[in-house]
């Protein structure tokens, strides 16, 4: 265990850092599935084959915990989500640009569930569709609709 | 824990077996059902026994079968993207014999996992990868990307896959009607790729027969190498290819053209064919110490 | 073009090298700005950074976690878990790989020339013949049955998890395998450098290790 103990060492920043953008910037929450990948990947540890790193076989494990987090979360509570519609552009005002990373955590925050896994893996973390798909089990069509979504809705957000 | 708890609840709700003193438990029943996409990812794992996974036009994956004595539960959970489905044990695994039957889109793509466990899928059209250690495995349909490999036991693989790689270390490994790129690996049992048009074939044994029918498209390589196996290579015509045999102390017999087999050496029975037929435009090369190499045209079967 | 599409292009990534929306966006501001914003935004998620520290050690909870199913013995299948860490996985693999190339190279250096030489000029050159395999041969194929060695005490030790008929199986190949090396080193010992050879001496001993890996590490 103190082998694992060091791989968690080595990686919680990379992971944590992942949850907390999958989970929509919710501290307690990336905590939670941070804890969760881990307590998985020990589990799971004889699948690892050491043909890749070991932060990148974790990774997946972290999207799908995630992903399956959501589905219960959004089982139990009704929870308000933002609005998929655009507020039309209107030509007429100068749109305010994004002047800090901090606009755009909370807009990426503020994403739809979909949309935002996308966005996070695709932009921040620079996963190809085709990756992306894999990882989460969506289509890399799917993968490319939400990330056009995600960046209609951010241009939305961020140009209010 | 917490996933083991809440997978462990539900297979023993649905076996409707109490979930206590589980090692008590002779065998249970399993029969449960999850929606799944057509191309649904299914994971499986069964440490022993059997595995076999049946596509169908339902867009459902079912499991139906028995789970040994000392299997705690059944894992069955995901979808209806990526699906597990895995015998709980308690304790390493071995000497638990399970028998599941597994039901699958027929798009579906397969990871399967097993360890003294003979797996079978047939009619799945998705890419498969099943690995076990003690057990054979066998499949077929296939038109995706197929990875067999045991340790013990014979590897079958039959279908229009356009990638195969296949390996056993102790028993037979057969590929029938593949095409594309093969790769197929035996230590001590004989190997087989009967198949279309390859674009690379990579064939090892150590001292099993080696036998490959099939057509070298334009620019394809074909490897083959054996210690004290036979190697026969029966080639589809119009044969177009260069060809580069070494032998330590094997008999060549080419019937490709009227190129003899030449001694290298003063010393050793060393022997070397190299020749080309048509414009050379594949590539083979065969090594062997002591096993024989046969050469000649054959129609795909 | 109206903005409408000009925007769906812009927000398909496809801005750069499109004709008909570089010309759009040459007469209409309101998308420019657009574009900006969405390439502003891109360009900062680029920049975030992947690694963030969280606020509390999360080691303990997991550790907690970890520790029940260790003491119970209760995991999911994967009996590969209890065995093998994945650094010793990691590095058995580094190993293989680092093994093949340094082999091969070892072995190719001394033998190219004599061959070369002998070919050349076959008649001129007597060549004993020996039966013992090149001192170059023998070193480099210490490595591998080093780490050979150390996987067949791994699965001896585990005898118990593995099951007998899996040993049987193991011993049986390997001595398949070792026959077939054997064979290979008197070969050399009467052809040394031969490159067909020391190939198949290097995949020979690949393919026994690439065995006893999969047995090792299936615990």
């Amino acid at each position: 265990m103190a082998a694992f103990e060091e791989l968690y060492r080595r990686n919680v920043r990379r992971i944590y850092g992942l949850c907390y953008r999958l989970g929509g910037g919710n501290p307690t929450l990336a905590e939670e599935l941070t804890q969760d990948t881990f307590v998985r990947a020990w589990e799971k540890l004889g699948g690892f084959r050491g043909d890749s790193a070991f932060s990148s076989w974790l990774y997946p494990m972290a999207v799908n915990l995630s992903h399956s987090e959501r589905r219960s979360r959004t089982r139990r509570t009704a929870r308000v989500m933002p609005t998929d519609d655009l507020t039309p552009f209107d030509k007429g005002t100068a749109p305010r640009a994004p002047e800090a990373a901090v606009d755009l955590e909370r807009a990426v925050a503020e994403l739809p569930d979909g949309a935002r896994q996308v966005f996070v893996l695709h932009e921040v973390h620079g996963y190809k569709h085709e990756e992306i798909a894999e990882m989460t089990g969506i289509a890399s069509g799917t993968s490319k609709a939400q990330l056009h979504r995600a960046r209609r809705l951010l241009r939305g957000n961020l140009a209010r | 824990m917490k996933s083991l708890f809440r997978s462990f609840t539900y297979a023993a709700a649905i076996a409707a077996v109490a979930a206590v003193a589980p090692v008590a438990l002779a065998q249970q029943t399993v029969d449960a059902k999850r929606p799944a996409a057509a191309d649904v990812a299914v994971d499986i794992e069964n440490p022993g026994g059997t595995i076999k996974v049946l596509g169908w036009d339902r867009e459902e994956v079912q499991v139906t079968g028995r789970l040994g004595a000392g299997a705690e539960g059944l894992e069955f959970e995901g979808g209806p993207r990526r699906i597990q489905i895995g015998v709980e044990s308690s304790g390493p695994g071995f000497g638990i014999d399970s028998e599941l039957e597994i039901h699958v889109p027929r798009g579906a793509r397969l990871t399967i996992d097993g360890f003294s466990t003979a797996i079978e899928v047939r009619d799945v059209h998705g890419s498969i990868k099943a690995e076990s250690v003690n057990g054979s495995l066998r499949a077929s349909g296939s038109k995706g990307e197929v990875e067999l490999e045991t340790v013990n036991g014979s590897v079958e693989f039959e279908g229009p896959a356009s990638r195969v790689k296949v390996g056993s270390v102790n028993g037979r490994v057969s590929v029938r009607g593949a095409s594309g790129e093969v790769e197929a690996e035996t230590v001590n049992g004989p190997l087989e790729v009967t198949g279309g048009a390859f674009q690379r074939a990579r064939l090892d044994t150590v001292n099993g027969r080696l036998t490959f029918a099939g057509t070298l498209v334009k620019g394809a390589t074909l490897d083959a190498e054996s210690v004290s196996g036979d190697v026969e290579l029966r080639l589809g015509a119009p044969v177009d290819a260069d060809f580069s045999i070494a032998t330590f102390s094997g008999a060549v017999d080419n019937r490709l053209s009227d190129a003899k087999a030449e001694a290298v050496s003063r010393w050793t029975e060393e022997k070397e064919l190299r020749f080309s037929v048509g414009g050379g435009s594949a590539k083979v090369t065969i090594e062997t110490l002591s096993g024989s190499v046969t050469l000649r045209t054959d129609a795909v079967k | 073009m109206n903005c409408e599409d000009a925007l769906d292009r812009i927000d398909e990534g496809g801005a750069t090298d499109d004709v008909t929306l570089r010309a759009h966006l040459a007469g209409c501001a309101g998308c420019r700005e657009a574009l900006r914003v969405l390439e502003a935004a891109t360009a900062a998620a680029q920049a975030l950074p992947r690694e963030i520290t969280p606020g509390e050690d999360l080691w303990p909870g997991i550790a907690a976690r970890l520790a029940p199913r260790e003491a119970s013995n209760v995991v999911l299948f994967r009996p590969r878990q209890l065995a093998l860490s994945p650094a010793t996985l990691a590095a058995a693999a580094a190993l293989l790989v680092a093994l093949t190339a340094s082999f091969t190279a070892l072995l190719l250096r001394p033998a190219e020339p004599v061959r070369g030489a002998d070919a050349a000029a076959p008649a001129a050159v007597a060549r004993p013949v020996s039966l013992s395999p090149e001192a170059s041969v023998v070193a480099a194929e210490e490595e591998y049955v080093k780490a050979q060695a150390a996987l067949l005490d791994r699965i001896h030790a585990s005898a118990d998890q593995l099951g007998p008929e899996t040993v049987a199986t193991v011993e049986a190949n390997v001595k398949v395998i070792d026959a077939a090396l054997a064979e290979i080193r008197t070969a050399l010992g009467q052809a040394p450098g031969n490159p067909t050879l020391i190939r198949m001496l290097t995949s020979t001993h690949r393919k026994k290790l690439d065995a006893l890996q999969r047995v090792a590490t299936s615990l």
